[in-house]
This record gives structure tokens, C-alpha cells and sequence, in this order.
């Protein structure tokens, strides 16, 4: 009677543990589509997933805010000076989380060397409350923790800036993500989780009319360092001792004031490190403030480029380094990315260099067709100072309408590889529209007669800038953004040789790498 | 501590350990212990103001007893006792219900500061009073035996998965219930679990979602017109439902886990056919008290009575007994209306409720005439669903008073909706617009369509928890996965959702 009862009892607990082991089996498997899939240029903790990935694998590790994720680029530290380095640093890192990432990543990595994105340094009470309150900020950092006491002890902390801290949602996945359902891609079903890359993110934008805070502020003004910052400073500084690893502080850009510039050499000076400000640099970096921001605080890869390589000469110069066999910035994956973004940033400052329009076709006709998708389309006139030069230019891209010869035409084309529409007419207007790779394309001509309709959309949006003469708009794929606008008065009698760039640029959509992460901060 | 958090959860799975580890006659202890602990984390003041009413109600109870020892006639004595107690039990409840605003009159000048006094109003008191005046008045008319026990009295009043919104209990049913102890049982345990998985289902996939739109209409009215009151009142009553249901299947699923049997709240009161019998299946327990405690005491008062011979001598047969009909009716709204709140909207809604009530009783002769004389085929499905509707309407009518939360706003609304016609919102995707986006809209209204087949199926009398266990392991366990993942993922909860407390909490 007993043992029947006991076995009874053995069975529903077996049923049970059972039930219950499913279920969290179940639940594991989807957290793991809700969750955000990685990117590999996403700054958001996939840098610290390396970290516990590869342990072992970096001489370097950046730690800050997202200028420490966009300005110092990590696989061109390792693929010119050989310094395998990773970024833990997050979009708006307040210091003290600085700190906590590090502890928690130097329990798996022995580099030779921290760069300390010093530009957190300077934030203020209010903003780290922001931050703090916004909780994205905070979760970048604490979401890929492994350690549950150091990230306790983080959110602890924070708490001390806000106090309604939701705590479950740091320590549970599937309780911060399950609303993600709303935006599930076929990437969340097939995407594995990705074992991060080095944490880094490029920016392609360039930005106009750049205010240059740094030579044109304030110069004499006041500025102190807030107290709890310098407090978790002092403790990174402890830490990077007690791990036997140098510390060097860096400023790129960041708005920073030449008062702020002040306090942080002070700082360094204090505890005897390092510190590499890029506005000292400037002559020696070929930094150019009109091509090289994306936008108030970030360099695009560009100047990304011209201050990791100053910084990567620096280190080697000054500091040994350890050779580390197959780290993550090795991978032909990686590689590859990398190689392909730096071309597309290359091409588009090369377009937006150029001053006159047998230069700019010249530089079009070369570009990647694969990847780069051109509207052409003529606003009002565009034939009565083109060259026979200037046409050639215009076919060589595959087109083979001629508006030579032809009084007021309207034309347009959409170019996209070998695949080319066009359409040229004298009396009436040309409307043409492709669809390529989930992106609309619409582009309108009309001269006079045809009531001088006009139009270069993209996805919806109006990138035409609805100049006299010819305009083009190019749209990178691999990019998703418009990476060039530009227009040319070839009607002008007056300046029939060197037809100017009448809008060089558009910023529209610079952040559209992984925005899903970004925009959240902004 | 909510039973929307994680806290909850936690302490509800410590019980339940607890509950079944000790041994049969210690059980009623652990409820109580984690009683007074889910009373404490609302705030010890409130758990002085209960423990004080308990202490009140057992040494009234126990003095009535002691004078019907003395003299088992002796009504007179035990009614003054009795009346002592109810007072100051009703007045702690009338002190809930009307202190603050009493005190934001005379006493606070800024209200928003952070100076401005706070009145402490215990937790579920309107559930609580209302099943300590019960026991009081049943201890006081013989029906049950005084509780000995200090401590198993304050258990029956503060049970924690039923002080917060009832259902209102019966302590003659309740008490040796909780006090007995039950063995653990596998098969009573999964059924009441699955019963508070539903509830979490009713409350956080649809109640919550629901009320996105109706906090968007209603605190926003100058933004909307026509039909978009009549979705926000639409809303509103499957928010309220699912709400208040939901949360009667998680107490009643949390005490059939631990093998306690609580009364019924609700019976599917959309297929009721009249407004009388819609609650009979709506609030049931707050129905029965006020027929068992307010009503039957007025029908058979001697006053009344008396009242209705004087109207039969002089006005006839009929005219009396609407009498003995209407006055009790006329109190036991107006007295629900004021329970649910002491705001003109509430007032005006128990009126609401009595008057049609009221009308329905006294014209019933000639509502049958009439549907006689159109000769309509009272037993029909169509007619049952045509009452169905009706019922329907008039509920949303009840809500249209009290949902919006100012009685401006209800009137405000009702004029809009009669004099604006925008049907193109149906279609032009303003739905999408009012609180909840595409996704989020047609979750909820997938959600709503099981609720209604659950439901239209449990009326038609199928026992859901019995069918689904008697499905194959396999295809059963994968149901209780699919819920549980759906509550997980469509649930509205975590960062960027205020978790919205249960509407019957605040009354």
C-alpha cells in the first residue's frame, strides 16, 4: 500500500520536473529569437561578448562612451600595428560603468593595455540621471554580463542617479526583450548568437556646417569634474594597477571644450598617464572637420581611420605587445566587412571631393555599380552647354540616350549594374520606377512643356535637390543611404566648361547601420 | 505586492513549498504567516487598521455568544454589541472610501505637494468589511458559531489571494477550509494552476492590453469623437471583464491549489438576458451579500411589511408588492453604487442599475403582454440572442458612466457619439493610432476570440479543464506551453509598461 503510494508520489514529481524542465528548455530557446540578434559592428555589449568569448585574445581593450566605439576602430589597430583589440566601451557609458565593465571584462582578458575614452569624464550629474533613466545606456552594458554580484553592485550604483531601476529586466532577457515579437525577422529564426566581434561600429555620414566647439568655444571658462566620476576614475586606475595593465586616456572629438581639455590634461598629469587628444593632433592626422564628422561627437570611418592609425603608431611606439595567435579580428568574416566599409566611405568622399561635373562623372563611371544604384534625372534644361564630352560621360554609365541636339529634353535613368531604365523625350515628361532590393526608386524629368515636374525619390523621401540642369542621386546598398546628392546647371551659357556642385552632400539616414540600437539612445 | 510582478511569483511559489511541507494542522498557520506578510508589504500601517478591525469584530462576536449563553433570546443586548461593531467597522470603510477627499477639502491646501496628507487606506477593506459584517451579522442571527480564535479570525479576513479583490467570502464556507488543511493533491493542484494561468492570460494579454486605448480616448476626450468613444467603451468592458475575472481566476486557481475552495465571482454574465440576471453572474459574491445582508433584512423588516398591507388595502395586490420589490432594490443600489465609489459617477450608475432593474420587476406583466401581442417567440435562439445584445448594451452603458472617470467626460462622450459619425476610422487605420499599434490590436482581438470560445464552449456546459486532461500527454502539455509563452511574450509587462493595478482593487 505504501510503495504503491510512494510510487504514485514518484511519478507526478517525475511528471513535474519534467513539465518544468521543457518549459524552461522552451522558454531558453525563445529568448534566444527574441533577443536582439548581434551585429557585428553593434556597440551594444557585443564587444564584452568577445571578451568572454576569447579569452585571452586582446592586447587591447577601449573602454567609454560610443566615441570609444566608433572613433578608434580595432580592426585597424590589428590589421597595421597588430594590436588585437576589442571595444567594451557603449553608446552614453556614464565612468562608473566604465569601471564595472572593465572589472568585469579584465576577469577574462590580461591585455597589456586600457585606452580610456576620457570624453565620460565630463559628464554631468543631470546626464548621467538621463542616461541612467533611459536605461538603454545602462542595459549596453550590463546585458552581457556574466557576472550577476558586479552587475548587482552596477545597478546599485546607478540606482543612486534614478531610483525606479527596473532590476529584472538586467538579469532576465526574455523579460526585457519579449515585446521584440512585434519585429521579428527571418535574422532572429536564423542568426545564431554571433560570438561578437570587437565591439566597434563605423559611422559613414558627413556632416555639414560642422560648428568647431573646440577652437571656436569658450575658452577661459570654469569647468570641474563631477566628484563620482573622479571617484570611479580613481578606481579604473586601481584596477588597471592591480591587473598590472597601463592606462591610457584619449579624447576624440566629443565636443570637448578647450577648457574640459584642460582638466583632463590635469588629470593625467595627476596620476602620470598617458593622454592622446586628437585636437592636439590635428596638422599631424590630416584632420579636415568638413569631411570628417558624422555628427557632433563621432568621427565617420573616415577620420576614424586617421586617428586609429595615429594611435596604433603611438602604442607600438611606446609600448609592447604580446603576439596573439587567430583573436577575432583575424576572421576573413570580419576582414572582409571591414574592407568593404572602407571602400564605400572611401568612394563617397572621393564624389563629394569633386568640384566640377566632368570630375564627378569621371569618379561615378568608376564606382561599384553593384552595390551603388545612380537616378539621373534633369530638371527644367540640361542640354544647351553639355559637351559632346560631358554626354559620353553620361553614356559610359550604360546609358544610351542622347540629349544632344535635342531643345529642352526630359530625361531620367535609374542605374543599377548592368540594369538600366532610361527614357528621353522632347515633348512630353519621363517617369521611371524600379524597385531593387526591398528599396522603391522614382525618378521624374519634365522640361517646359510637360509643366517641369520633377523628382529623385527613395524609399518615399525627395533626395532631388530640383536644380536646372542635371542632378543625381546615389544610393548605396551596402550602406543603405543615399551616399551622394549633386546637381549641375549644364543650361548656363555663362559657365559652360566647369559646371559647379550646387549641393554636394546629404547627411539624411547617416546612422542607418543597426538603428534598431542607436536610435534608442538618441 | 501585485500579483503582476516577480515578487509575487516568488512568494506565491515560497507558500505553496511551505504549505505543503508543514504538517496538516500547522497549514492554516503558514496561510496566515504569509498573510500578515503580503498584508506588511502593503505597509504595516494598514496592518495595524486590519488587525485592529479583527480584534473588533472577534470580541464583539465572542460577547454576542457570551450573552446567548446567558440568555439565548436575549437579541437586545447581543444587537447593541453588534451594532457598536458594525458601526465602527462601517465607518472605517466610509473613512477609506471619503477621508481623503474630506481632507484634500479642509486640510491640504496643495494637493501635489509633497506635505499634503495621505490618508492610509488598508488593503481590500471593502472586501475585508464587507466579510467581517457578514460573519458579525450571522454570528448575531445564530447562522454560525463565534471563532474562538483571534488568529484564525484574522486568517478568514486577510487570506491573501482574496483580500485584495474578493471574491467576498462566507465564513461559515471559507473558515474551516482554511483552518482544516489539505493534503496535497496532483490533480487538484495542476487544475488550479492552469485556472491562474488563465487568469494571468485574461489580465495581462487582453485586460492590459485594452486599457492602452481606453487611457488613450478617455484621458485625452477632447482629442476624439464618435466612434472612437464607442471603441474606448467597447474596450473598457472587455478590459473590465478580463480584468476582474482574470484576477478571480488567479485567487480561486492560487486556493484550489492548496486544495480551498472559494466561491464563484463570475458565470459568463455576457449570456446573461437581463440586467437582473446579469448579476447573478457578474460579481456574484458582492450580489449574494447584498441579498443575504441587505435585501432579505429590509423584505421581511416589519416596517415594510407593514408599509405593503397599507399598500394593498388602499392601491391593491400589485401595487404592494412592487413595494416590497422596490424599496429594497432602491437601497441595495444605491448602497453598490456607493461600495464601488463615493463619486457622482458611481451614484449615478447604481442609479443606473436600479432604475432598469427596478422598471424591468414592476413593467414585467407588460413586457410579456407586449411581446405577446408582436407575437414573439420568447424561447427562440434569436430572441435569447437578441436579450444577450441588449444586456450587452446596457452594460456599456454602465461603463460609459464610470470608465471615463468624470461624469463630464461620460456626458461629453454620449453627446459625441450621437451627433458625430466618422465610420472611416474602422478602416483607416486611426485604430492603429488610439494606444495600441497593428500588432498589438489584432493580438487582442485573437485573444478576445478564445476568450469567447471558451467560454461560449463552457456555457454549453463542456468542462474545459477535464477535456484538456483527458487529451494525450503530449498535445496537453504543448496547450499549457503555448499559453504560458504567449502570456510570456504578448503579455503587457516589463521595461516601457507600467504595470497597471486591477480596476476592483480600487473600490
Amino acid at each position: 500500500m505504501f510503495d504503491r503510494k510512494l510510487e504514485g508520489v514518484r511519478l507526478w514529481a517525475l511528471k513535474m520536473i519534467t513539465f518544468v524542465l521543457l518549459g524552461v528548455l522552451i522558454l531558453y530557446k525563445v529568448r534566444d529569437i527574441l533577443d536582439i540578434p548581434d551585429e557585428y559592428d553593434a556597440g551594444n555589449g557585443s564587444g564584452l561578448k568577445a571578451v568572454h568569448n576569447y579569452p585571452n585574445s586582446f592586447n587591447a581593450i577601449i573602454v567609454g562612451p560610443s566615441t570609444g566605439v566608433f572613433n578608434i576602430q580595432g580592426q585597424e589597430l590589428y590589421e597595421k600595428y597588430g594590436i588585437s583589440t576589442v571595444s567594451v566601451s557603449t553608446g552614453a557609458q556614464p565612468t562608473f560603468l566604465s569601471y564595472y565593465i572593465l572589472l568585469e571584462a579584465l576577469e577574462y582578458q590580461n591585455p597589456e593595455v586600457v585606452i580610456f575614452d576620457a570624453a565620460n569624464l565630463v559628464y554631468n550629474e543631470n546626464e548621467i540621471y538621463g542616461f541612467v533613466k533611459a536605461k538603454n545606456p545602462v542595459h549596453y552594458v550590463l546585458d552581457e554580463f556574466n557576472s550577476v554580484l558586479i552587475k548587482y553592485e552596477a545597478l546599485q550604483e546607478a540606482s543612486q542617479y534614478y531610483e525606479n531601476i527596473d532590476y529584472w529586466s538586467y538579469f532576465s532577457k526574455f523579460y526585457a526583450h519579449h515585446t521584440s515579437w512585434k519585429n521579428l525577422t527571418k535574422k532572429h529564426f536564423t542568426t545564431t548568437n554571433k560570438s561578437g566581434a570587437n565591439g566597434n561600429r563605423v559611422a559613414f555620414g558627413i556632416m555639414e556646417d560642422v560648428e568647431d566647439v573646440y577652437l571656436n568655444g569658450e575658452k577661459e571658462e570654469d569647468i570641474v569634474l563631477p566628484e563620482h566620476n573622479l571617484k570611479y576614475f580613481d578606481k579604473i586606475v586601481e584596477l588597471c594597477k592591480e591587473k598590472n595593465v597601463e592606462l591610457i586616456l584619449t579624447t576624440s572629438y566629443a565636443d570637448l571644450t578647450k577648457g574640459e581639455e584642460r582638466e583632463l590634461i590635469k588629470l593625467s598629469e595627476e596620476y602620470n598617464l598617458d593622454y592622446l587628444n586628437i585636437n592636439e593632433h590635428r596638422e599631424d592626422i590630416g584632420f579636415d572637420i568638413n569631411i570628417s564628422i558624422n555628427d557632433s561627437s563621432h568621427l565617420n570611418l573616415y577620420a576614424a581611420i586617421q586617428w586609429t592609425d595615429y594611435l596604433g603608431q603611438y602604442l607600438v611606439d611606446n609600448y609592447e605587445f604580446s603576439e596573439i595567435k587567430n583573436p577575432p579580428a583575424a576572421s576573413e568574416e570580419l576582414r572582409k566587412i571591414y574592407e568593404e566599409q572602407v571602400e564605400h566611405m572611401n568612394n563617397k568622399i572621393k564624389l563629394m571631393s569633386q568640384v566640377d561635373f566632368y570630375s564627378y562623372m569621371e569618379e561615378l563611371i568608376n564606382i561599384d555599380r553593384e552595390n551603388n544604384v545612380i537616378c539621373i534625372s534633369v530638371y527644367d534644361a540640361a542640354e544647351a552647354s553639355l559637351s559632346p564630352y560631358g554626354m559620353s560621360l553620361i553614356n559610359e554609365l550604360g546609358i544610351e540616350s542622347n540629349m544632344m541636339g535635342l531643345f529642352k529634353p526630359s530625361f531620367a535613368a535609374i542605374v543599377s549594374g548592368d540594369n538600366i531604365k532610361e527614357g528621353v523625350s522632347v515633348d512630353g515628361g519621363v517617369h521611371i520606377k524600379e524597385y531593387i532590393d526591398k528599396v522603391s526608386y522614382v525618378v521624374e524629368s519634365g522640361n517646359a512643356a510637360s509643366g517641369l515636374t520633377y523628382g529623385i525619390k527613395i524609399n518615399g523621401y525627395e533626395y532631388g535637390q530640383a536644380i536646372r540642369g542635371i542632378n543625381i542621386v546615389v544610393y548605396n546598398k551596402f550602406l543603405n543611404e543615399v551616399v551622394s546628392v549633386a546637381s549641375f546647371d549644364t543650361w548656363a551659357i555663362d559657365n559652360p566648361m566647369k559646371m559647379r556642385i550646387s549641393t554636394t552632400n546629404s547627411v539624411h539616414k547617416q546612422y542607418e547601420v543597426a538603428p534598431n540600437v542607436w536610435e534608442d539612445v538618441e | 505586492m501585485n500579483f503582476i510582478s516577480v515578487t509575487f511569483l516568488v512568494f506565491l511559489f515560497a507558500t505553496l513549498l511551505l504549505y505543503f511541507i508543514f504538517p496538516l494542522k500547522f497549514r492554516w498557520m503558514v496561510l496566515l504567516a504569509a498573510s500578515c506578510v503580503f498584508y506588511v508589504y502593503a505597509g504595516w500601517q494598514k496592518f495595524i487598521f486590519v488587525l485592529a478591525t479583527a480584534l473588533v469584530a472577534y470580541l464583539v462576536t465572542r460577547k454576542i455568544e457570551k450573552i446567548y449563553e446567558l440568555d439565548k433570546n436575549n437579541k437586545k443586548s447581543a444587537k447593541k454589541y453588534l451594532t457598536f461593531g458594525v458601526v465602527i467597522i462601517l465607518l472605517a470603510l466610509v473613512y477609506s472610501k471619503v477621508g481623503q477627499s474630506l481632507v484634500d477639502a479642509f486640510i491640504n491646501t496643495e494637493r501635489e505637494s509633497d506635505s499634503a496628507i495621505k490618508i492610509i487606506i488598508p488593503l481590500g477593506i471593502s472586501y475585508y468589511t464587507f466579510a467581517i459584517v457578514g460573519y458579525m451579522l450571522d454570528v448575531y442571527w445564530k447562522k454560525e458559531q463565534a471563532e474562538h480564535n483571534y488568529f484564525k479570525l484574522l486568517l478568514y479576513m486577510i487570506y491573501f489571494p482574496q483580500v485584495m479583490q474578493g471574491p467576498i467570502p462566507r465564513h461559515k464556507k471559507l473558515a474551516p477550509q482554511l483552518i482544516e488543511g489539505h493534503s496535497f493533491d496532483y490533480e487538484t493542484f495542476c487544475f488550479g494552476l492552469q485556472r491562474g494561468v488563465w487568469g494571468y492570460f485574461k489580465k495581462m494579454v487582453i485586460a492590459d492590453r485594452f486599457s492602452l486605448v481606453v487611457n488613450t480616448i478617455f484621458n485625452n476626450p477632447a482629442k476624439y469623437d464618435g466612434l472612437y468613444f464607442v471603441v474606448a467603451v467597447l474596450a473598457s468592458v472587455i478590459q473590465l471583464y478580463c480584468d476582474f475575472s482574470g484576477c478571480m481566476d488567479m485567487v480561486i486557481g492560487i486556493s484550489e491549489a492548496c486544495g480551498i475552495k472559494l466561491d464563484e465571482n463570475f458565470n459568463r454574465p455576457f449570456a446573461a438576458k437581463s440586467a437582473a440576471e446579469f448579476w447573478r453572474r457578474w460579481h456574484i459574491t458582492l450580489g449574494t451579500w447584498f441579498k443575504d445582508y441587505v435585501y432579505m433584512p429590509i423584505v421581511i423588516s416589519p416596517k415594510v411589511i407593514k408599509l405593503s398591507q397599507k399598500a394593498k388595502n388602499k392601491f391593491g395586490n400589485r401595487f404592494a408588492k412592487n413595494i416590497m420589490s422596490v424599496i429594497p432594490l432602491a437601497v441595495v443600489w444605491f448602497l453598490t453604487g456607493l461600495w464601488h465609489g463615493t463619486g457622482i459617477d458611481y451614484i449615478l450608475w447604481g442609479c443606473y442599475w436600479g432604475g432598469i432593474i427596478i422598471i424591468s420587476t414592476v413593467f414585467a406583466p407588460e413586457i410579456t403582454k407586449l411581446t405577446k401581442a408582436f407575437r414573439i417567440n420568447t424561447e427562440s435562439k434569436w430572441w435569447h440572442y437578441f436579450q444577450q445584445f441588449r444586456t450587452f448594451l446596457i452594460f456599456c452603458g454602465g461603463r460609459l458612466l464610470t470608465a471615463p472617470g468624470d461624469i463630464k467626460v461620460s456626458w461629453y462622450a454620449f453627446k459625441s457619439m450621437i451627433t458625430t459619425w466618422n465610420p472611416w476610422i474602422l478602416f483607416d487605420k486611426s485604430l492603429y493610432t488610439i494606444g495600441l499599434d497593428r500588432q498589438d490590436f489584432w493580438v487582442g482581438i485573437l485573444a478576445v476570440g478564445l476568450l469567447w470560445f471558451i467560454s461560449h464552449k463552457q456555457e454549453q456546459g463542456v468542462k474545459i479543464r477535464q477535456t484538456v486532461a483527458s487529451f494525450p500527454l503530449v498535445i496537453r502539455w504543448s496547450l499549457y506551453y503555448v499559453v504560458v509563452v504567449a502570456i510570456l511574450i504578448f503579455g503587457m509587462y516589463g521595461s516601457g509598461h507600467n504595470a497597471s493595478s486591477f480596476v476592483y482593487m480600487n473600490y
